[in-house]
């Protein structure tokens, strides 16, 4: 067991929601705040128990564990980036925009799990994917994008309208 | 035979349609779980997180969209102060305009802006101008709804007190030509109180 600790602290197995056991190098999986916690608290001892995720599943873990590998060598995100509120910036590097070119259902899917997982840099892809798709966008375009419904009564849509018409022009 | 009654019973296709039948958007097999918008954006914090994202006017017009947006977006202290509504605490590093003075054109043109300090100086010039296209036309109408939302915003972040105007048209080099000034408005001067600057031109 002693010997196998080398080895344990290079790969570790993570159980997703559906059962599957994934294989994974520790340095990926600990872009995943929650994990590196998770292993921290183990003590590096029983690495090679796999760490249940119960909220993520199969499609949805390989998605986000292909995401921390190209992101591996990533320097940590600096803490107190979000102070200034302007700085809103939706760019996205070309990898990630690739990256996230999928069906909406799995994009959501994504920015759940890197919440869940404590992945700040991947939810804010997601959340900039999003933002993205939002943009430029009439109120009921946006309802129709994400399946909203409108619950406003006539009257308030119209005094929130009222409100905000002149934003309305481009 | 117990082949035939594994292929009956054994329910591994069950999971895969969550993986499967997701290359085109039809949510027919998920309808009961469909109708509802995705999961983040009914999460509060995610919601907020994505709507910070986006441009002042987006931003607005997002209240539209339904309850929850509306809720969110006026509800949320860094949204409000994103949109201006919210003063930042005094010790923010830095000051910056409202945007809009810059964007719309019934801002920009004509006027300089002067930020009263502290000690009465004057800290900066906020607008320059001297076009004089787009004025005659006058503001927008819905610039002039009395609840335009425009109105309650702050001139700058964090707020200033008090402001002077100055008509560049009549003074374009040297900046004399005090046209209009407010003064110790507690609670910080917003935009609505540029609409002085009209019948100063007038």
């Amino acid at each position: 067991m002693a010997s196998a600790s080398t080895d344990a602290a290079k790969v570790i197995k993570v159980t997703t929601s559906d059962g599957i056991d994934i294989t994974v190098d520790r340095q990926v999986a600990e872009r995943s705040i929650l994990i590196k916690n998770l292993l921290e608290d183990l003590g590096g001892e029983s690495t090679d128990e796999p760490i249940p995720i119960p909220n993520v599943n199969e499609a949805v873990m390989k998605k986000v564990l292909e995401w921390c590998e190209h992101h591996k060598a990533d320097p940590p995100a600096s803490q107190d980036d979000d102070s200034d509120s302007r700085k809103k910036s939706t760019d996205i590097e070309e990898w990630d925009q690739k990256f996230m070119q999928v069906d909406q259902e799995m994009l959501f899917e994504i920015i759940l799990a890197a919440n869940y997982l404590d992945i700040k840099a991947l939810l804010d892809v997601g959340c900039k994917t999003v933002a993205n798709m939002i943009k430029g966008k009439s109120p009921d375009e946006i309802r129709k994008t994400f399946n909203i419904q409108n619950d406003f009564t006539p009257e308030e849509e119209d005094q929130i309208r009222r409100e905000n018409e002149w934003a309305e022009d481009r | 035979m117990p082949i035939k009654i594994l292929r009956i019973t054994t329910p591994v296709p069950a999971l895969e349609p969550s993986t499967r039948s997701t290359p085109k958007r039809k949510p027919i097999l998920y309808s009961t779980r469909k109708t509802s918008p995705p999961a983040p954006l009914e999460v509060y914090e995610l919601l907020e997180q994505i709507l910070l994202l986006l441009p002042m006017r987006d931003l607005l017009l997002s209240q539209r969209v339904c309850r929850r947006w509306r809720h969110v977006i006026v509800d949320s202290k860094p949204i409000q102060r994103a949109l201006h509504f919210l003063p930042v605490s005094d010790d923010t590093p830095g000051r910056y305009e409202n945007p809009l003075l810059f964007d719309e054109p019934p801002f920009c043109d004509y006027f300089g802006i002067g930020i009263m300090g502290d000690e009465g100086g004057l800290t900066g010039i906020l607008m320059v101008g001297d076009s004089h296209s787009g004025w005659k036309k006058g503001w927008p109408k819905a610039f002039r709804y009395t609840e335009a939302s425009w109105r309650r915003m702050q001139l700058t972040q964090p707020l200033v007190e008090s402001f002077i105007v100055e008509d560049f048209r009549v003074a374009p080099v040297y900046d004399d030509v005090l046209a209009d000034i407010v003064q110790n408005k507690k609670g910080g001067v917003v935009m609505g109180d540029m609409l002085l600057l009209e019948e100063v031109v007038d």
